[in-house]
């Protein structure tokens, strides 16, 4: 199981506080969701895990090696897979180009070797594979070839999560993974989330969609104003006066 | 693969047949086949670096300079062969690109545009003072290249040289796009934030590009001092590092024949408003020519935003669609996968959209 700590975290942009001094710590897998109202930091949380934001202050570590600060791109190839609240496939490449990329990018890093690779196509068929693979899980093999700025937004989200597992993650970031999707492609998504998570993954799942948060999730998070407002297992959590609160309501839904 | 290796076959084809044809049809000359070749080597490391990675250079003059002088000082100062020349002015561009490199691309946004044109200025400056580089008068008296002890001179035996050249290095750029590395510079354009998530060191890929269009740029800028034989400040100007940009953006960034198209383009552009517009008007001399120039390359960005090549290929995709648009929808009702009859209309849909985009 991959423990992740994330200690005394504070993400401030200019005078705004968007996270204030979270800390988290979970090593025991599964799924663990985030949520919280409109602007409570949950995003910004993601961005820092990834490495897309740089922390204000506090540090957050996987497996005991600390990612805060780091580029991107080594978070990446530590581990740490992400999809994006707004879609960020890679519009002019096809479907199964979208998965290669990372194939590539993680058998690629080492500086000449890396070169190499990416030149002579060595692991191509291997790659090829493995993203034909991870397509099938998702549903989108049959449109492999497609250019996947021309699929619709449901199936691109579907994308991003194929393509975030082609790294074979140890932690896995979801922001709003479900969002626009009709109940069925929901129902399908989270099933898969269930699944890798039985797979040794640690999956982060930021989600509006509270009740499909509490349905899948182990443990849940909740933020406020970029603290933490209540923490613990599904039911407990939606109990909490505080939580309701915070929702106004919502979670009657 | 095949259609490929075919996309070459004619490619060659046309190269080949250029002399047959720009020796009769008025108002071509043969001057005009090489500047063409040149041109088009000097702007195809644009395809990458702009069209795939998404990063504006206006710099790639500087490197162009670079060849040109470190051919013509070191085959007139140093007495080195021509070809070795050539080769230590490639390196030195893409040394240097490399090591530029290293400073733009770790932040992001548009600085790599600013970079550039600071780059070609100092240089241009630097050419001007020093005394190795002739200051404002240039460098004369550049050797011819030679092929196998034979001189190569005339210019349409120049012309078959750097065909053959462009047509290498066409392959190279071809061979560079397709490969995954070429993916990942479409990654990199596509989403910066998604690519590198992804495990992609952005910076590592952008300069990769970088360095590639740098050595090609000097590369061609060597091949143009061995031609004219003379070489002056006018190899770093800025004007010719965005002429080499527009020669991509007119022929198409996202093909490797947008440069040998495009370059074409705005050489006969060029070669016809010189030669047909005195005719209209006595008054209208070189500033009328930039004009006509400057209208006709605004014409092609508004009504093939994609270029020449772009433009070509859309026209294909439109007629290959209407002729299989009773396929699309039903091959995507089976490819929804997990199979709600709502994804697949909405891939049915978005297949028409494609097929009706201007």
């Amino acid at each position: 199981m991959t423990a992740l700590e994330i200690s005394d975290l504070v993400m401030r942009f200019g005078g705004v506080t968007a996270v204030d001094g979270l800390t988290l710590r979970h090593d025991s897998g599964g799924v663990i969701g985030l949520i919280g109202p409109n602007g409570a930091g949950k995003t910004t949380v993601l961005n820092v895990l990834s490495g897309a934001l740089r922390p204000t202050a506090g540090t957050v570590t996987l497996d005991g090696q600390r990612i805060d600060g780091l580029r991107a791109d080594r978070i990446a190839r530590l581990g740490v897979a992400r999809t994006f609240q707004n879609l960020q496939t890679f519009a002019s490449l096809t479907v199964r180009e979208n998965v290669l990329v990372p194939l590539a990018a993680h058998a690629a890093a080492r500086p000449v070797v890396g070169l190499f690779t990416l030149l002579s196509g060595r692991d191509a068929a291997a790659h090829r594979d493995r993203a034909d693979e991870l397509l099938a899980d998702v549903g989108l093999l049959d449109l492999a070839d497609r250019r996947a700025g021309n699929l619709p937004y449901g199936l691109q989200r579907r994308l991003e999560v194929a393509r975030a597992l082609a790294g074979d993650p140890r932690l896995l970031l979801l922001d709003e993974p479900l969002a626009g999707l009709s109940r069925a492609e929901s129902a399908d998504l989270t099933a898969l989330f269930t699944d890798v998570a039985s797979r040794g993954v640690t999956v982060l799942l930021v989600e509006h969609d509270v009740a499909s948060v509490l349905a899948v999730s182990r443990r849940v998070v909740v933020l406020d104003h970029g603290a933490l407002l209540a923490d613990g297992e599904p039911a407990a959590v939606a109990a909490d006066p505080a939580v309701r609160a915070a929702y106004l309501g919502e979670l009657d839904d | 693969m095949r259609r490929l290796l075919l996309g070459y076959a004619i490619f060659a084809a046309i190269l080949y047949a250029i002399p047959g044809i720009f020796t009769r049809v008025h108002p071509y000359t043969m001057s005009d086949g090489v500047q063409m070749a040149i041109l088009a080597i000097a702007a195809l490391g644009l395809i990458p670096l702009t069209g795939y990675a998404n990063q504006i250079s206006l710099g790639q003059a500087a490197f162009y300079g670079t060849g040109a002088y470190a051919s013509a000082i070191l085959t007139t100062h140093s007495g080195w062969s021509p070809w070795l020349a050539m080769l230590v002015g490639a390196a030195l561009a893409g040394g240097g690109a490399y090591l530029l490199g290293l400073f733009i691309f770790r932040v992001s946004g548009h600085y790599l545009a600013l970079a550039t044109i600071a780059l070609g200025l100092v240089l241009a400056i630097v050419a001007r003072q020093l005394a190795i580089t002739g200051g404002s008068e240039g460098i004369p008296g550049v050797p011819y290249l030679s092929l196998f002890g034979v001189e190569v001179v005339g210019d349409v035996d120049y012309y078959y040289l750097t065909a053959t050249a462009l047509l290498l290095a066409t392959l190279v750029v071809g061979l560079v796009v397709r490969s995954s590395l070429g993916r990942s510079l479409t990654a990199v354009g596509d989403s910066a934030f998604a690519a590198a998530a992804s495990g992609i060191d952005i910076a590592r890929y952008k300069r990769v590009a970088f360095v590639l269009a740098a050595v090609l740029a000097a590369v061609a800028g060597s091949l143009y001092a061995h031609w004219v034989t003379y070489i002056d400040v006018h190899t770093l100007d800025l004007l010719l590092s965005i002429q080499m940009l527009i020669v991509v953006a007119v022929g198409g960034m996202r093909t490797v024949w947008g440069a040998a198209l495009g370059s074409f383009i705005v050489v006969s552009l060029v070669r016809f408003s010189k030669e047909w517009l005195p005719a209209l008007s006595e008054k209208a001399g070189g500033q009328v020519e930039i004009v006509a120039y400057g209208t006709a390359l605004i014409l092609v960005l508004l009504f093939l935003p994609r270029g020449v090549a772009g433009g070509f290929a859309d026209l294909f995709h439109r007629l290959r669609s209407t002729a299989g648009t009773a396929r699309e929808p039903a091959s995507a009702v089976a490819a929804a996968g997990a199979g709600t009859a709502e994804a697949a209309r909405e891939i049915a849909q978005a297949g028409s959209q494609r097929g009706e985009r201007p």
